[in-house]
């Protein structure tokens, strides 16, 4: 006998069917043309799920009067702010049966972290989405290289955020013998980077670096007190991501791209900036290898996969904006199958051809003068 | 430079010619055909030295040798052009400081008319009555109050104040009080707001130009040494508004003699017991308490972040926040809320996005907002600890057993606390008042009147002249024998 004959449960055919459609959609990869109305059919579905199967996220579309069945597009499903995902668990099942819980890094207040709640179909689900989702972004000619990953090693610190699980997924697949972390208890390695750096230079063997954009701020402050540049072999490639405003100053992205060429040698094309957060089961990042590759002449942006789309809202009614205003960027992605499929985020950025492109994060409220805001004064009592 | 000519000061510097100034730069606010420009003269030090130098001579050689009445006479007939909303200037205010500030257009005219009330000659004869006991010491010697002697009291010849721009027409005050000190005064605009201050001064020099040479109006970008070295090194009195950070980078520059004072972040709530929680005055506690938390966009720092709502009346604290929100929205067809930045939309929505979710799943929390965009927000919340809002008009309820409790609630703020406003019996307001004084608190006022303190308030719990004036005695009575 089944467990039970509720539709929505984890186990019912309604829902072993969708995993099996969606996994086959996102396993067709990034190549596929013409997917508006497998994507819109998909989505419904997820949709009719998710609003089922999880009861915050119900009441939440019931207030808004939206139920499936009422609504035939996707645009209509009904976005979760990101930061709802620090407020109660968002998902389909009793958050105690989860076999993984993500966090996000919670940059403004550790307290307060999104937790992401995965079964093994959404775990498996996101193994997927994550292979698919960048790769070719990534290795255009499924080629391996030597990775050198500005972070602690998982055995000193775990993942628990949906990147960098991700992101490892995605590395391993792709790398020349081991992953080589530059980071531990004590901070970033420098000194070994540099040294790997110039060996990668003897060897003229290419490597990918990856960190998040204020580590390598901070890598290049070093070499540039040290007087050190590099000039790295053809093919080398630097991965960045999380925003370009570093603890001790804040540069614009042009400003980045220049500065990493000017220190590593690396061509603009081969400076792939990613954007993902644990709230979305899907990796995006520049197309700028990509075209290089096969010949694209298109500017610098980030084309989601086939089982995303991504649009971009009013930040003051939270309405869609015509293509090229900038506003706030909101995600549908097939692969949040546990969790909610529509995220409003707080990423400012605007659409571009067929994708987006990412200007930054709102800074959340600045008071204008002698008020007080939030940030200030938690950082004033020491919070 | 193309244009300029076209675009308005951003700067009042009687008696120089844009030839003796040289280049200017454009400030440009708002977008398409809301865009306004003005211009900014490039400052240079040896520009800034002339120009104080002017200051000075025109203390010294009319504004300290006016007397106290002659001066608040002046003012209160510039004052009183803008009684008249024809008034060109006012004009001008009223349809370029809601581009430039964001503020709507009636929010800008309720402050200018609460200006016009606010700095009225007999105001400002109170105000020094209330400092000095006699104006008079401002212009001789006089005999003291109690003790034997005379003294009089001496302004400085340069006050420089450095302005914050959250709320349009801070500016005036501080220009006002200058000169009923017998100071020149050069001012700092802020950056987000240097219009209204420079319209003022005009008006202060189409009654008394000559006075009016003791005023100057410029901006410069916050931290340039070179100018602010010239600045702070020729004045004698610094007045800062701002966050800390901007206060302690000021404070490091101010040569050690000056006399500097500084009003940082500040933040105030408000505390609204059962006596007000009844049925046949609840709905005016909570139109009060919308006018607070609505006024200025909730910039002030005397706009409440929190209600206290006492518990155990006939209308519970969690009914009390729904009222609110009536209220909220009533206050918001009167007078809108103003453009905010896209970043302060995301935060709006993505904390009633939060409160939305909680909202859902407990009792605790309920969250009423605007139907359109994020005009105006109550939150209520059984957790009483205190939490800073996020501004725009985003206002928390929080209950309490008694308001009694608040003082240990808001122990973790208090070095920040400025404002309380209070809607209690007389004799519950007082025990509050003594509390929240303890605790730091320099103003406690009925609630709907929190962003509208008078001319009189010990702002940051001091003087507002006495602090920077300084006095000379004569002991012994002259001729005596």
């Amino acid at each position: 006998m089944p467990k039970t004959t509720n539709k929505y449960a984890t186990d019912s055919e309604f829902v072993r069917n969708l995993e099996r459609d969606i996994t086959a959609f996102i396993k067709a990869g990034t190549e596929q043309t013409d997917t508006e109305d497998k994507f819109n059919a998909l989505a419904l579905l997820l949709f009719e799920y998710q609003y089922n199967a999880n009861a915050p996220y119900q009441k939440y579309c019931a207030k808004r009067g939206i139920k499936p069945g009422d609504i035939e597009s996707w645009q209509e499903i009904p976005a979760v702010p990101m930061s709802a995902f620090k407020e109660i668990p968002l998902c389909t099942f009793p958050p105690e049966e989860a076999t993984r819980i993500f966090r996000s890094s919670g940059t403004t207040n550790p307290e307060k972290r999104s937790k992401i709640y995965l079964n093994d179909t959404g775990l498996k689900l996101l193994d997927t989405s994550y292979m698919y989702s960048v790769v070719n972004y990534l290795y255009p000619s499924g080629e391996n290289l030597h990775t050198l990953f500005m972070s602690p090693p998982p055995h000193l610190v775990p993942p628990d955020s949906v990147l960098m699980y991700g992101y490892l997924k995605i590395l391993a697949n792709h790398t020349i013998g081991d992953i080589e972390y530059f980071m531990d208890e004590k901070g970033f390695n420098l000194e070994a980077l540099v040294a790997r750096l110039r060996k990668a230079e003897e060897t003229g063997e290419s490597v990918f670096v990856i960190s998040v954009t204020t580590g390598y701020l901070h890598f290049f402050d070093y070499c540039l007190s040290k007087g050190i540049s590099f000039n790295l072999p053809e093919g080398s490639r630097l991965g960045d991501g999380g925003g370009y405003k570093g603890r001790s100053r804040e540069i614009s992205k042009k400003e980045f791209f220049e500065l990493a060429q000017k220190m590593t040698g690396v061509p603009p094309h081969c400076l792939i900036n990613g954007y993902s957060m644990t709230e979305l089961q899907t990796a995006f990042c520049d197309n700028v290898l990509y075209n290089h590759v096969n010949g694209i002449k298109e500017p610098r942006y980030k084309l989601g996969p086939p089982w995303t789309r991504s649009v971009v809202v009013d930040p003051e009614t939270l309405q869609p904006l015509t293509k090229g205003e900038t506003g706030l960027l909101r995600h549908y992605c097939l692969a949040n199958f546990n969790t909610v499929m529509a995220v409003q985020t707080d990423d400012l950025g605007y659409q571009i051809k067929d994708g987006f492109e990412v200007v930054g994060r709102a800074k959340g409220a600045e008071a204008r003068g002698c008020s007080i805001a939030m940030d200030e004064l938690i950082s004033a009592q020491g919070m | 430079m193309p244009g300029t000519k076209t675009s308005i000061p951003a700067f009042f510097l009687s008696g120089f010619t844009e030839a003796d100034i040289g280049e200017f730069v454009t400030l440009e606010f708002g977008t398409g055909k809301d865009r306004v420009r003005m211009r900014s003269p490039v400052l240079t030090p040896s520009l800034l030295s002339k120009v104080i130098a002017q200051l000075k001579e025109a203390q010294e050689q009319y504004l300290s040798k006016l007397s106290v009445y002659e001066i608040i006479e002046t003012i209160d007939k510039a004052v009183a052009l803008w009684r008249d909303s024809a008034y060109p200037p006012r004009r001008k205010a009223e349809a370029l400081l809601p581009l430039i500030t964001g503020y709507s257009s009636q929010m800008i005219t309720q402050t200018l008319d609460e200006m016009v009330l606010m700095l009225r000659g007999e105001n400002l004869r109170l105000l020094l009555e209330e400092e000095l006991g006699d104006p008079l010491f401002l212009d001789q010697f006089r005999p003291r109050r109690k003790s034997e002697g005379m003294c009089k009291v001496y302004g400085p010849r340069l006050t420089t104040a450095v302005f914050a721009g959250n709320v349009p027409g801070l500016p005036v005050g501080n220009i006002v009080y200058a000169l009923l000190m017998k100071s020149a005064i050069l001012g700092k605009s802020a950056s987000e707001e240097p219009l209204f201050a420079v319209l003022f001064a005009q008006s202060l020099a189409e009654v008394d130009p000559e006075l009016a040479r003791s005023v100057a109006m410029v901006c410069w970008k916050g931290g340039d040494e070179e100018i602010e070295d010239v600045v702070f090194s020729s004045s004698d009195a610094v007045i800062v508004y701002g966050g800390e950070r901007s206060v302690n980078e000021v404070r490091k520059r101010v040569p050690s003699g000056t006399r500097f004072i500084a009003y940082g972040h500040k933040l105030s709530f408000g505390v609204i017991g059962r006596e007000h929680l009844v049925a046949d005055r609840v709905r005016q506690t909570a139109a009060q308490a919308a006018i607070d938390a609505s006024v200025f966009d909730q910039q002030g720092c005397l706009s409440p972040h929190v209600f206290y709502v006492e518990e155990g009346a006939e209308i519970a604290p969690k009914e009390f926040a729904k009222l609110l929100a009536q209220e909220m929205d009533v206050f918001n067809r009167e007078i809108p809320r103003g453009r905010i930045s896209p970043d302060e939309s995301a935060a709006i929505n993505q904390l009633r996005g939060s409160y939305e979710f909680r909202e859902l799943e407990e009792d605790d929390v309920a969250v009423h907002a605007s139907s359109q965009g994020t005009d105006w927000t109550v939150i209520y919340e059984r957790d009483p600890s205190f939490v800073p809002s996020c501004l725009n008009r985003t206002i928390r309820v929080k209950p309490v057993k008694d308001v009694k409790d608040v003082v240990d609630l808001i122990k973790p703020v208090k070095g920040y606390l400025q404002t309380v406003g209070a809607a209690l019996s007389d004799k519950r307001f007082l025990l509050m008042a003594d509390k929240m004084g303890q605790l730091g608190a320099d103003r406690i006022c009925p609630l709907g009147k929190m962003t509208a303190p008078s001319l009189t308030w010990h702002h940051d719990g001091r003087f507002n002249l006495l602090d920077l004036l300084r006095w000379t005695d004569i002991e012994e009575v002259l001729d005596k024998g």
